[in-house]
């Protein structure tokens, strides 16, 4: 059987790579939700108005996919640096619950609604839900180390 | 005064002193922080990637610069002020912290930036050439990647701490105390946690990685896992149970 310990994980083992790869997960955060935000504004009638919803979905989605890409691949490797510490820890389970949840209403919901060019309210409907899922998966990001 | 007795003073206000002992907003302002860095740090991505040619092609630069301006004033205004109280908060710890101050070197240089490129390249009738814009987008992701590094690095900093130890027994009994720096070796999450928590620890103490918090007492937390165990153990702990079959 393989045996994982955890001294032998680069990441318990020098000074700077943990910092480091969290800094890698914290910036491709800001570049995956940010660029989500941005198609949140413009369905909420706010920045980038001289372009439709449906226009902004297709410019900001490569950045969005390299943005979830980065966080998802560093956040599996912090994960490996204590992963008992992180099963155990009850606003770990519950920002996967919402990364989940996150990214299937990324991709179904909130773009079916982006691409539709509807002017109905449920836009902004969809715009809110966005944001508050991805605010409230930062939030319990934060509580890991807290509780 | 000098700035280590402001910032000592600072910590000791009321409201820095109450802020850095509540479990709950304490983390709420982190979280504040860190959501305005996501929800509009992005804006600040996409100016400068517009500016390199790379995101946003149809929209001309000028229109984009103004048009995510104010959310970009937007978050400045929410994470600044987040910003100061979490530094308030923990003064003493933050003052000597070198990465604190390269952070605030990086911004005073977002300053000097705005001085060299706001009215050439941002302006709203910015005719500079790509060139230029384009150093000038590559400098602002620069200075911002690196404010963001050295914030999360200032947890990772643990000013040297000096003991005493006695003159041992061979040494003249007038030899002078020597200092010696110990530095806590503890890593990763543990080290963060460590980093994060208020109460100050003890240096030495040994710290086993691996051993969670809330592991029922007297169960015997492994300090190696399987990695094939990973995966049922996920499965185990998963919080979906009740969130499937609302999604299905």
């Amino acid at each position: 059987m393989l045996i994982y310990d955890l001294n032998a994980n680069p990441l318990n083992s020098n000074e700077w790579s943990f910092p480091l790869t969290e800094c890698f997960h914290v910036a491709s955060m800001a570049l995956c939700i940010g660029t989500i935000a941005i198609v949140d504004l413009r369905l909420l009638g706010a920045g980038l108005t001289n372009r439709t919803p449906a226009q902004l979905v297709r410019n900001t989605d490569p950045w969005s996919i390299a943005g979830f890409s980065i966080v998802i691949t560093s956040g599996l490797l912090i994960f490996t640096s204590d992963p008992l510490k992180y099963l155990h820890s009850a606003p770990f389970k519950f920002k996967m619950g919402l990364l989940l949840l996150g990214i299937l209403y990324n991709y179904t919901l909130h773009r079916k609604v982006a691409q539709s060019g509807s002017e109905s309210g449920w836009r902004y409907v969809a715009a809110g839900v966005s944001l508050a899922l991805w605010t409230a998966l930062v939030f319990s990001s934060i509580f890991v180390a807290f509780w | 005064m000098s700035i280590a007795e402001v910032f000592h003073w600072t910590q000791n206000t009321g409201w820095a002193t109450a802020l850095r002992e509540s479990d709950v907003v304490y983390p709420v302002v982190l979280s504040l922080h860190l959501s305005a860095i996501a929800l509009f740090g992005g804006t600040i991505l996409l100016t400068n990637l517009r500016l390199l040619g790379l995101a946003l092609k149809a929209s001309p630069v000028a229109e984009v610069v103004r048009q995510l301006r104010p959310w970009k004033w937007a978050g400045f205004f929410l994470i600044v002020p987040c910003g100061v109280l979490l530094a308030s908060a923990k003064a003493d710890t933050y003052y000597p912290n070198p990465y604190f101050r390269i952070k605030l070197f990086l911004l005073a240089g977002v300053g000097i930036h705005a001085l060299f490129f706001r009215r050439s390249v941002y302006g709203p009738t910015a005719a500079a050439a790509p060139a230029r814009a384009k150093l000038a987008a590559c400098l602002s992701l620069a200075l911002w990647l690196g404010i963001l590094s050295m914030g999360r690095w200032i947890a990772y900093y643990e000013k040297p701490k000096t003991v005493t130890t006695t003159p041992s027994a061979g040494s003249s009994p007038t030899a002078p105390l020597r200092l010696v720096a110990v530095k806590d070796r503890s890593r990763g999450f543990a080290r963060q946690r460590r980093a994060n928590t208020r109460a100050p620890h003890d240096v030495g103490a040994p710290h086993q990685v691996g051993t969670p918090d809330h592991i029922r007492p007297g169960a015997a937390a492994p300090e190696t896992i399987g990695v094939a165990m990973l995966v049922p153990l996920s499965l185990k702990y998963h919080m979906f149970v009740g969130v499937f079959p609302v999604v299905a």
